[in-house]
Formats: structure tokens, sequence, C-alpha cells
């Protein structure tokens, strides 16, 4: 048996040290205040902005276009939070129908207050005393004259932060809730129900007995084509896309170098590094055309079988087919159950593998795969009547797989992975129980 | 509140079911008043053990009010019965093991609660071992077709 490292062993036991009434209380205090702190802030933002900023753009609608003269200009000042903060104010003439009305100061529509004086005085630089202007004014009301009509759009989604942190205390307070005046089991079974709702979850799956549907697939020679695990083809593009990466960074460097070597103003820092990536880049492109190579050699592994998903105690026919072109040394099929536990270490998600069924199903030896003659084989699998059947759950799984391994004349080894699922045996139905709880007659 | 103040049996006596079968036990707290029993709940739950964390399920749930319009008994022998599922079957692995059982849980008054768990063993896996490593496919091995 394997010793496993100090990394994978698995704290055990009781793993909170405190009452959980105390953290329940803990979470509710906090999403209390995450909904304190988010409603406030969001209402704030309403009152004091979003309501001012929506009223001013209404305002605005009533208003008469017209031009104006700048007469004078300044920079007031208010009393902030912050500190003091500064604005232009220009003392502007509206002109209606040729005739000066009586001037006003303004900072509506060009002015903004800022913690900066310098802010202010930025944009009184944009207009000279004495010239002219597009505004908006009140016909029936001379104070409020507006020098441009721009609308600020950025007070919109900065609601969405106060927002999303009331959503989140909300939510948090109503999850807490639940987890206080509930059971887990009670939970558990509500969850089960609305799931089996779903048209598109099966109860097969709410019972951790089925991987996926991905087995729709039809075979060429049997009923059902096996999907592959891992498609050798997206190691292929992972190290196609690495080789490309580094090879245009020794590309860039090896001209740099070489530019600076003709112009004779040696950089030798560069070309040390096009020397250190220059021989990684030969090595990442020996290692692209050996699998490339091998790719071409070993070629594809197709598996069918005759019935899916199976159950224990069945036996299927399975057809293999092996495409390439080379002599293999040995080629076997296989048919492996593992285990898989995922455990959460600190802040780190675990996983722990444990092999426990490796059932020899077919081998051969001294292979010659030709391009236009692919390997072929048909073999029955049997699986043990007392066989675990497939489990899916969210932290602890039961997985079977077709594994098909070969080994080529040179040493080349590969393996590929086939998942087959396993049912338990069929059960007749039978209906439920009515009287499923009473009280008993005594 | 101690393991003698609750009964909880299910009738067949090695406690071995199959998928479909019919499981049928009851339970009974002799003492829920003066204990200050609020509420209980019995279900029909499955839950994971080993190295992964864990993950259960439940296939039944019943609950009993001792308070309200649908208020029992609950000092008075209560009967439960109910028909097991096709999975997940009991299993005993070596990271992952399932385990079936019937649950009690019992609310007292301020919210304390206790639990009580009666296992059965449902259809009949065999004990996993561990598998040996793949054979090795040298050349030099005798093969068989």
């Amino acid at each position: 048996m394997p010793v496993p490292s100090p990394w994978d062993i698995k704290k055990r036991g009781d793993r909170t040290s405190a009452s959980s009434q105390l953290g329940y209380w803990s979470e509710l205090l906090l999403s209390l205040c995450m909904v304190v702190v988010g409603g406030g802030a969001l209402g704030l933002h309403i009152w004091q902005v979003l309501v001012p900023e929506w009223q001013r753009a209404a305002q605005l609608d009533e208003l008469e276009a017209s031009t104006c003269k700048i007469i004078d200009k300044r920079i007031t000042s208010r009393d902030a939070l912050g500190g003091t903060e500064y604005t232009a104010e220009l003392l502007v003439e509206p002109i209606a129908d040729g005739v000066g009305l009586p001037p006003v100061w303004t900072a509506e529509g060009f002015a903004m207050y800022s913690p900066h004086r310098d802010d202010a005085q930025g944009v009184l630089e944009a207009y000279a005393v004495g010239s002219t202007h597009n505004c908006w004014y009140d016909p029936t009301d001379s104070d409020p004259v507006v020098l441009g009509r721009r609308f600020r759009w950025w007070p919109w989604p900065v609601a969405l932060l106060p927002a999303s942190l009331l959503m989140v205390g909300v939510w948090g307070v109503a999850a807490t809730l639940l987890q206080v005046t509930t059971t887990a089991e009670r939970r558990r079974f509500v969850s089960s129900r609305v799931k089996s709702l779903d048209p598109l979850s099966s109860a097969s799956a709410e019972l951790g007995l089925e991987v996926s549907g991905s087995y729709e697939q039809s075979g060429t020679h049997l009923a059902y084509r096996l999907p592959i695990d891992h498609s050798p083809n997206w190691r292929l593009v992972g190290m196609i896309f690495v080789n490309t990466l580094w090879n245009t960074l020794l590309v860039y460097f090896g001209y740099v170098a070489t530019l600076s070597w003709l112009r004779g103003n040696p950089r030798w820092l560069a070309s040390w590094l096009v020397l250190l990536l220059g021989s990684v880049g030969i090595w990442l492109a020996f290692r692209l055309i050996q699998e490339l190579w091998s790719t071409r050699r070993i070629g594809m592994t197709l598996i069918e079988v005759s019935k899916h998903p199976i159950a224990s105690g069945e036996t299927i026919t399975v057809y293999l087919a092996q495409t390439g072109r080379g002599k293999l040394a040995s080629l076997a099929v296989e048919l492996v159950c593992e285990e898989h536990a995922m455990f959460l270490q600190g802040t780190d998600s675990r996983q722990w593998i444990e092999c426990v069924h490796r059932q020899p199903v077919s081998r051969w030896r001294r292979l010659t795969i030709e391009p236009q003659q692919p390997f072929t084989a048909e073999f029955e699998l049997s699986l043990d009547s007392r066989a675990m059947h497939t489990f899916v759950a969210t932290h602890n799984q039961v997985r079977w797989w077709v594994v098909v391994r070969a080994t080529a004349r040179r040493g080349t080894t590969f393996e590929r992975r086939f998942p087959i699922e396993v049912q338990p045996p069929e059960v007749t139905a039978a209906p439920e129980p009515s009287d499923t709880s009473l009280e008993a007659r005594t | 509140m101690t393991d003698d103040d609750i009964l909880l049996t299910i009738v067949d006596g090695d406690r071995k079911f199959e998928a479909g079968d019919l499981l049928v036990g009851s339970f009974a707290i002799p003492r829920a008043d003066e204990l200050g029993v609020k509420r209980a709940e019995l279900s029909i739950v499955w839950h994971t053990s080993g190295k992964g964390d864990e993950d259960f399920g439940v296939h039944k749930l019943f609950n009993y009010n001792s308070e309200g319009n649908d208020a029992v008994s609950l000092g008075r022998r209560r009967d439960f019965r109910t028909r097991l599922p096709a999975g997940p079957l009991s299993y005993d692995g070596i990271a992952v093991k399932i385990h079936w059982c019937v649950r009690l849980r019992i609310i007292m008054l301020r919210g304390r609660q206790r639990v009580f768990d009666e296992p059965f063993w449902l259809g009949h896996v065999a004990r996993a071992q561990l598998a040996q490593a793949p054979p090795s496919l040298d050349d030099s091995q005798e093969l068989s077709l």
C-alpha cells in the first residue's frame, strides 16, 4: 500500500472548535451588517445623487434654449465631509429675443464641486468674460440658467455597489435563518424534491447513480460509442500554443541581440537570454515533433459497447478499433474502478484516488497496424454481480473506466480511458406503502 | 437525554435489505413530555465517510410535532415503513464508504437537538480491496489472446 505524503493526510475528527449556534448568530450578525450598510448607502445614493440627477433632467426638459453672455466669473467653496470643496461659477446674462435678462450666478451644467481649487480654476479658464455661449433658461423664473445639457452616466452603475452588498446581506440573512429554523435532513429532502420537478434532472442523478447524459452517440459497429476521457488532441494544442509563444519571444530577443551586434554595440544580457531561451525552445520543439509523430503513429482508439449503462452481473460485447501506423509490442484492455474522494485542506481542494478494481479483459502482442487497416477486435466484458455501481456525489465518487494501454516496440506507452456507467441491479417497481407512518395499535 | 430515552428499532433482525425491499421500524420517546421534546424528525438517509468531505441524501422524511393542529403523542410507539430505493447501495470502500441509517432527530426546548442513528445495510456490494498495479506490457511477457 502506498504511503501517503503528509500533504495528502486529511485532518480527521471534529473540524469545528466553536459552537454551531455561535457560528449561526455570527453569520446572521455579519449579514445584518451588510444589509444595514448596503441599504443605508443605497438609500443615501438614491436620495442625494440619483433623485437630484433625475429632477435636474426633468427640469432641463422644461427650459428654453437661448444664448447668454459671460459677465463675470468666480470660485466658491463649501464645507463638506471630506473638507472644503470648490466649484466654478459664472455670472451670465441670458439673451431672449435680443433683449438681455437680469444676470444670475450659475454653476449648472458645466461645473462640479471638487476638493481641489485647481479643478475649479481649470473650468473657469474655458469661459472668457464677454464671450457668448449656448444656455437654457426658464422664461417664468430667471434664476435657473444652465450652460450645457450633459448628463452624468456614472451615478447609475455606482448604485450597483451598495445594491450588491444589500443583496448579499439579504441572501445571507435568509440562508442563516433557514439553517437555524430547519434541520439538515429537511433542507436536503426539500432540495431533492425541488430537483425532481426539474424535467432535465433525473431521479437516478439525484441518487448519485448517473454520470452524465453524454452517451447518446451511437456506434457504427455496436450500439454505443464510449467517449474518451481526455482527448490527446488537447495536449497537442497546448504544446503548440506554448511552443508558439516561447519561440516568438525567442525570435524577438534574437532580433534585438543580432541588431545590437551588427551596430557594433553588443547587448550581452539579450545575447545570453537568447542562448538560454533558445536551448529551452529547441527542447520544446523537439517534444512537439515527438508528440506529433507519436499521435500520427498511435492514431485513434475507438471503444463501442453493445449496452450502456451496464448493470452489475451483466456481460456485454465490446468492440475495439485502433488506428495508426507501426508496430505495437502489446495492447491490453482493462476494466478499472476508482474511488475519488475530494476534501478541503485549509483553503486547498484536494482529491484522493484509490483504484479498487482492475480486471484484465483482453490482451494482444506484436501487432502491426497499417494506416489503411486499423486493428479491430470484438470481445466480451463481464461484471461481477457484487460490483459497486457508479456513484457520483459532490465530494465522493466511484467511477468505472474501460482502459486501453499499449506499448510501442520502442518502449513508448500510452493509456486511453473511456468512462463507462455501471448501474445497480434493476429493481422491480413496487408501490410505496400508503401507511408510511402511523401510531402503533398497542 | 441519553440513548436509553429513545426506543428506535428496525424490524428486520439482521438489518440487511435489498433495493426495493420494505423497511419497517418503530420509535418512541417514553419521557417526551418530561424531556421537553417539541418535535421529532425521522428520516431514512444515506451518507458517506472516508477520505472525502461528507455527502448525504434523504430518501424519506417523517415529521412529528408535539404541539399544534397536527400534534401527536411522541411518548407512544409509532411505526414507520418505506420502500428502499435502487441506490446508492451500501459500500465499504477504501477512500469512499456509503452508509444507510434510520435517523431520529429530536428537537427540544430552546432549540437543543439530539440525533440517534440506527444503521442498516442496503444491497450486497462486495467489500473493496486495493487493486494491484497494472501488469507490465513488456514484449518478453507471455500474453494470452
